[in-house]
């Protein structure tokens, strides 16, 4: 018991005395994740709004595919990323292996399915209750894809956070792809893993705390926005 | 002129819309709801959608505003038309009043400055002038069909659409509602209503369409229609008898 509050006691020392090590590592973590947020939604938003949209050949399979690879394997994403991207591998010549790049592209196919499935659900459901409003006047189907996305840009909040969650957590892609190189691929994730492993329990802790925290920051910052919009959002 | 609101965005053409349903049918999987539908309403009158429930009125509503193909047969107007349709159920935006008279108006690339205006006078029909940023989607039903009716008005159809349009409304409602229809009217609107309120029906039809199973069933003045009915069917539903 005296080991662990020694311990927990250590990690926050660890946290207020502002080691550059450990804001590295935390400012990278953020930028990798931030990134592979950004690029989901940028990419999985328009994907989303389309398929509510539109009604396409095989629109079923694609939902029912884009669900079913929410529960990808982090592992698998990175072995497969490794073996393209080696030496030997079919995209090698990027030599983006152990980048953060690389890093970014896992954390985006882990994400994307995220962004787009749960953004599908609450703009389908806006683009039924529309639907009929929006062909009477003669809407144009680009207008209807930024009416829809508009009016959904509250409840979308939640679908990025969750997007965001998935990525500041994920450990078995990166660790793969990024090789954890210090000062330049290692994240709080997999940093928390190498630690524990050597037994550095003060680091990976004082870590863990922060991914914690950052986490709470989240909720708590997209709690207040929806509590504070929520007449902006007029539903 | 209050009354210019209701004037339709052609008002130089003193011919108002008339619309023809040529042979329409429309069929959802086997079951034929439309069946060879044709009509051809006259200029200038308000004209009355009736029928029992699944006559195939609202569908017809649907058609005529292009929310639906038919399968086969069109509609064809005697020129171009602005369509401001008042669905069944109403459906706002997740906007504010402003903003859901502003986007209709967008949509008919009205002038930034010309929709500030219309919308400023346009409200004054209504008790909403000091609600303008309150959300339409709060409003009681009562209210969002009377919304429902400016937002149809906003856009200075030429052509007016309404399903139902003082369904659950209250005597106040209502008469609101029907007395904007009649000025509309007569300032060249062509205005297609359907209901089921045989009252209004003798307040507000000038002539009436009577559809049974998809098809017209008679087609009359207002007077005739109620006192000299052609078909078994019109006579049965003004008496209250049931259809089969």
């Amino acid at each position: 018991m005296s080991d662990f509050s020694e311990i927990l006691t250590n990690s926050i020392r660890l946290i207020f005395s502002f080691n550059t090590e450990l804001s590295d590592i935390v400012f990278l973590s953020l930028k990798v994740s931030l990134s592979a947020l950004l690029i989901s939604c940028l990419i999985g938003l328009p994907i989303a709004a389309y398929s509510s949209v539109k009604a396409f050949f095989g629109k079923k399979f694609f939902i029912l595919l884009v669900n079913s690879l929410m529960g990808l394997p982090p592992v698998f994403v990175g072995l497969v990323l490794y073996i393209v991207f080696s030496k030997s591998g079919p995209l090698g010549f990027f030599e983006i292996l152990y980048t953060p790049t690389v890093m970014v592209l896992a954390q985006i196919i882990l994400i994307l399915p995220i962004i787009i499935s749960i953004s599908f659900e609450t703009l389908e459901s806006i683009y039924f209750e529309y639907e009929e409003m929006l062909k009477s006047l003669r809407v144009n189907f680009r207008d209807s894809i930024l009416i829809i996305l508009w009016d959904a840009r509250y409840c979308l909040l939640t679908t990025v956070l969750a997007g965001l969650g998935r990525a500041m957590s994920e450990v078995g892609a990166i660790i793969i792809v990024g090789g954890n190189i210090a000062y330049y691929t290692r994240v709080m994730t997999t940093t928390i893993a190498l630690e524990t492993s050597k037994g550095n329990l003060e680091l990976a802790l004082a870590l863990g705390t922060i991914l914690i925290l950052i986490s709470i920051s989240l909720n708590f910052i997209v709690f207040v926005v929806k509590h504070f919009t929520k007449n902006l959002s007029y539903d | 002129m209050i009354d210019d609101l209701y004037k339709p965005f052609d008002n130089q053409n003193s011919n108002p819309v008339e619309i023809t349903a040529n042979n329409i049918s429309f069929r959802y999987g086997k079951k034929v709801i439309i069946d060879r539908l044709s009509f051809k309403t006259t200029e200038n009158k308000i004209s009355f959608l009736m029928g029992p429930n699944g006559a195939g009125k609202t569908l017809c509503l649907k058609i005529l505003s292009g929310i639906l193909k038919p399968d086969k047969g069109k509609v064809i107007f005697n020129k171009r038309v602005r369509i401001g349709y008042v669905p069944q159920k109403v459906i706002f935006l997740r906007r504010s009043i402003y903003e859901n008279l502003a986007f209709t108006m967008k949509v008919f690339k009205f002038q930034k400055n010309e929709i500030k205006k219309r919308i400023s006078n346009i409200i004054k029909l209504t008790d909403f002038e000091n609600k303008l940023s309150m959300s339409a989607r709060k409003l009681s039903i009562g209210k969002q069909q009377l919304l429902a009716i400016i937002r149809s008005l906003v856009i200075k159809p030429n052509l007016l659409l309404l399903d139902e349009p003082c369904s659950n409304l209250d005597p106040h409602y209502t008469s609101i509602i029907e007395t904007i229809i009649k000025k509309a009217s007569r300032q060249g609107v062509k205005v297609l209503f359907v209901t089921h309120d045989l009252l209004q029906t003798k307040r507000l039809a000038d002539e009436i369409i009577f559809l049974n199973k998809g098809r017209v069933a008679d087609h009359s003045e207002k007077g005739i229609f109620f006192k000299n009915p052609k078909s078994k069917s019109v006579r049965n539903y003004i008496s209250g008898k049931l259809l089969k």
